[in-house]
């Protein structure tokens, strides 16, 4: 939820109540105060009638007005004097109006009466609905009011911070661009922005230490391995070398080949992340794809392989060197993990490669299959970044790639 | 014909000029930048094989130097970087080849005969060995002016063992001279053998003798004297 929403969630609801409280407080204050008012009038009238009984000696004529209603009503008991809200029936409007009335008793020549003084609450019931509408107007203003505060103060106090944000979207560890933050003059989003700052070019620093370390570490293993292949290619001209000596040469070849596959792979991912094939085309990938396993079938003589090749025409915009690195680690990884008298099943068409291939029945962890150095079996002579680097550029080249176990085969689904 | 090897590191310096030192060539050592100009000033090679990265200087700026004196020298740049930037750059500057380390000795060999064969068989167009004439340009062989049909792939192997004469050639380097390094292919190497045994039946049948060996363990020899 977005900070704005969150904050009108919070202090709406607030404002509102507090609002209703004030305007019911206010109300029945009111409503009290003139309330008191009333019986006061009624106390000064009852008054009124009982001077005139004391001057006179006889009641005064009842008389009913719109307002004021008094009546007299014998009684036996005498009982104390009382003021009550009561509806009536008007017979005028045919409704019932709320009236105010005093109840007293008074006692004339030894008989009791008791006298009732009534007032419409007509005029009060007006004033109550002028409240109500004042506050429930008051409470729109305010919401109104505070909306387009929330909206135009907070996105203004708060500017630094979603600019900082926006900035934050586009870090990606690695890029020679520092992200410049915008000075700002709250005292908690510079201090933000300091330490933002501070992480980040610390983060840079680390990758960049990093990502140097294996450049240059795959960069210096070379020229020794340079010496040893130079060397063994000088030994294997000697004359009458024994059979174990051969052996040794032969599986120190091996090791050389190895180590060479390894720096240069590792090297190959740093430069895909250094964003060093940038420069992209619209490739043919049927013509790629179709020529690239003609050029295979060849190599895979040995373990009679079945291709089962199904190829639509499709194209995708990317770096060339890097479609063609990637189809070959793709390849080589399905003959690779391959069985005797397997089976290599491609299909190609718009937006999606599908490569199938038989082997090992054991399913592969899929998250794990496009981790650096990952093995199925640890034994395995490949340097377990074939895979890796097919990730690596499929990152690179926006496609998404999906593995799983598909009818017993091994299927790597690319989308783009 | 003299080489010249400029390479700081002298293992590999060593290395190379055992390998490429016969009958034919002779070849000489620099270490740095400055004993390289030192003999480029002085003496005429063939070919120059050069390392980029050099005590006192650069190897690009050797080659530049090169390109002023209008000197006739192949050059073949070796470099540990191998990315496409740089070739291009070395190529640009006027060297006839790039070849990354780790790199295999027969194939240094093959580029170098062939800048050879570019540089100074100008118009002549034949390898002769023994009774075996090769046409560099219609990439075909004859032997007693018959000739001898082969694929392109035979051709290049033929090629290749010829620029490595006496010399024990791997498997693995026939395949990377052949179909380039990009090709994995971990531990089907023997897929050469139909290739080798192809040529080896056209050139037997054709009355040459068996020159090509298999060594035991290793890979093949081309065998001639």
């Amino acid at each position: 939820m977005k900070l704005f929403n969150r904050y009108n969630r919070i202090s709406l609801p607030i404002i509102m109540g507090i609002f209703l409280i004030s305007g019911l407080c206010c109300y029945l204050w009111v409503n009290h105060i003139l309330i008191s008012d009333f019986d006061e009038s009624l106390t000064e009238h009852a008054q009124k009638i009982t001077d005139y009984i004391n001057k006179n000696g006889e009641f005064p004529k009842a008389v009913v007005t719109d307002d004021w209603m008094v009546s007299y009503k014998k009684i036996d008991h005498a009982t104390p004097s009382y003021f009550e809200t009561k509806e009536l029936y008007d017979q005028e409007d045919k409704d019932f109006v709320q009236y105010r009335s005093l109840s007293y008793v008074f006692t004339l020549k030894g008989q009791h009466y008791l006298i009732i003084v009534s007032k419409s609450l007509e005029a009060l019931s007006g004033l109550s609905r002028s409240i109500a509408l004042i506050t429930t107007i008051t409470i729109l203003v305010v919401i109104l009011v505070s909306l387009v505060l929330s909206h135009f103060l907070l996105r203004r106090l708060w500017r630094p911070f979603y600019t900082t944000l926006d900035l934050l979207r586009e870090f990606k560890l690695g890029t020679p661009r520092q992200l410049a933050f915008e000075n700002t003059s709250t005292e908690e989003f510079a201090f933000m922005n300091r330490q933002l700052s501070e992480m980040m070019r610390n983060a840079d620093k680390e990758y960049l230490v990093l990502k140097e370390f294996t450049e240059n570490a795959s960069h210096e293993i070379q020229t020794p391995l340079s010496i040893i292949r130079s060397k063994l290619d000088i030994i294997m001209q000697g004359e009458n070398l024994t059979e174990l000596q051969i052996n040794s040469i032969a599986s120190a070849f091996q090791s050389v080949r190895r180590l060479t596959n390894l720096g240069q792979s590792l090297l190959l991912l740093s430069k895909i992340e250094n964003n060093q094939f940038i420069k992209t085309e619209y490739l043919d990938l049927k013509e790629r794809i179709s020529d690239k396993l003609t050029q295979l079938e060849e190599f895979w003589g040995e373990k009679q392989i079945t291709i089962d090749a199904v190829l639509e025409p499709a194209s995708i915009n990317a770096n060339a060197d890097l479609i063609d690195i990637l189809l070959n680690n793709l390849f080589n990884n399905a003959h690779r993990h391959n069985v005797d008298g397997g089976l290599i099943r491609v299909n190609l068409q718009q937006g999606v490669l599908t490569i199938a291939n038989t082997g090992d029945k054991k399913p592969i962890d899929p998250d794990k299959i496009f981790t650096r150095f990952y093995k199925a079996e640890q034994s395995s002579s490949n340097n377990g970044l074939g895979l890796s680097i097919i990730k690596q550029i499929c990152d690179q080249s926006g496609i998404d790639i999906k593995y799983e176990l598909s009818w017993q085969m091994h299927l790597f689904t690319f989308e783009w | 014909m003299k080489v010249l090897v400029v390479e700081d590191e002298r293992d590999i310096s060593d290395s190379i000029c055992q390998y490429l030192a016969n009958e034919e060539f002779l070849c000489e050592a620099a270490y740095d930048y400055h004993s390289a100009m030192e003999k480029i000033h002085l003496y005429e090679y063939v070919c120059i094989i050069l390392d980029i990265t050099l005590p006192n200087g650069s190897g690009l700026d050797i080659l530049k130097q090169l390109k002023d004196m209008q000197k006739a020298e192949g050059v073949i740049i070796i470099s540990a970087r191998n990315s496409l930037d740089d070739k291009i750059a070395g190529l640009k500057s006027g060297a006839d080849d790039y070849l990354v380390k780790p790199f295999h000795l027969p194939e240094l060999s093959a580029r170098v005969a062939a800048i050879i064969r570019r540089r100074l068989f100008e118009g002549k167009n034949y390898i002769t060995l023994d009774k075996l004439v090769l046409d560099i340009f219609k990439k075909t062989l004859k032997l007693d002016d018959i000739d001898i049909p082969l694929t392109r792939k035979e051709y290049e192997l033929l090629l290749y063992f010829i620029s490595n004469k006496n010399k024990v050639v791997t498997k693995e380097s026939i395949v990377e001279h052949l179909w380039g390094s990009e090709m994995d292919l971990a531990d089907s190497y023997n897929f050469i053998y139909s290739h080798i045994k192809n040529l080896r039946k056209k050139l037997i049948q054709a009355g040459s003798p068996d020159y090509i060996k298999v060594v035991y363990g290793m890979g093949y020899k081309f065998s001639i004297h």
